[in-house]
């Protein structure tokens, strides 16, 4: 499924899966921005799992 | 040294427990209440008040959070919180308490935290006690029943 990791100073801090709460998060956190990545849909991955390289999110479950 | 005082010892009922002690019955639920749609974080939200109708007595608040896909950090995580003592009464106070970090247990917390306080009023700000929660961070889409956007709140009297 397709998932919003939440980045603040280039870290991933959270997820969210709908446009609508990315748009709402946009105007209450302007800190946020946000990257779209493809997550298996049997992964809750947590952010420390995630890992941002070339501005792209890497899953790190190990 | 002895402490001054008056003895009262003997007027503190012999504990007893018989049974089971289960805390999810109906008997000890007062109150339940679910989030829903976007919370701000650090601001402070009734979860209820002097007019939700609960009887004197004291309570503890279970919170069970699961919100990895509405911005927070909770993964299955469920939180306890001290007991306290509620007289629905109307007030007549500025006064705060902030409650103590709930604990919690679950797979993951992340750091995040959902925050209570008991907030009174000055009988002209209209005199009523709330129970707020605040969240850590901001939380958006919450939805009770759909996984990663859960945030929950079951209070417990757990004496008269």
């Amino acid at each position: 499924m397709k998932i919003f990791a939440i980045v603040v100073d280039n870290k991933v801090i959270s997820f969210v899966t709908e446009q609508e709460q990315v748009d709402e998060l946009t105007v209450l956190e302007p800190t946020y921005s946000f990257i779209e990545f493809e997550c298996p849909d049997d992964v809750h991955p947590l952010p420390m799992q995630c890992e941002i390289v070339d501005g792209k999110i890497v899953l790190n479950l190990e | 040294m002895a402490l001054l005082g008056t003895v009262i010892s003997s007027n503190i009922a012999s504990p007893t427990i018989t049974g089971s002690a289960n805390i999810s019955s109906s008997l000890a639920n007062a109150h339940t209440a679910y989030a829903s749609g976007g919370y701000t974080a650090g601001t402070w939200y009734d979860i209820f008040t002097g007019e939700t109708g609960l009887n004197n007595g004291m309570y503890i608040m279970v919170c069970y959070a699961s919100n990895f896909t509405a911005g927070g950090g909770h993964y299955f995580w469920t939180m306890c919180s001290v007991p306290f003592y509620w007289a629905p009464t109307s007030t007549n106070s500025g006064s705060t308490f902030t409650f103590p970090d709930m604990l919690g247990t679950g797979l993951a917390d992340n750091g995040y935290k959902i925050n209570l306080r008991l907030k009174l009023n000055f009988a002209v700000d209209g005199g009523v006690m709330r129970l707020q929660m605040s969240p850590s961070h901001t939380l958006t889409g919450l939805s009770w029943g759909t996984n990663g956007k859960e945030l929950g709140f079951f209070l417990k009297k757990i004496g008269g």
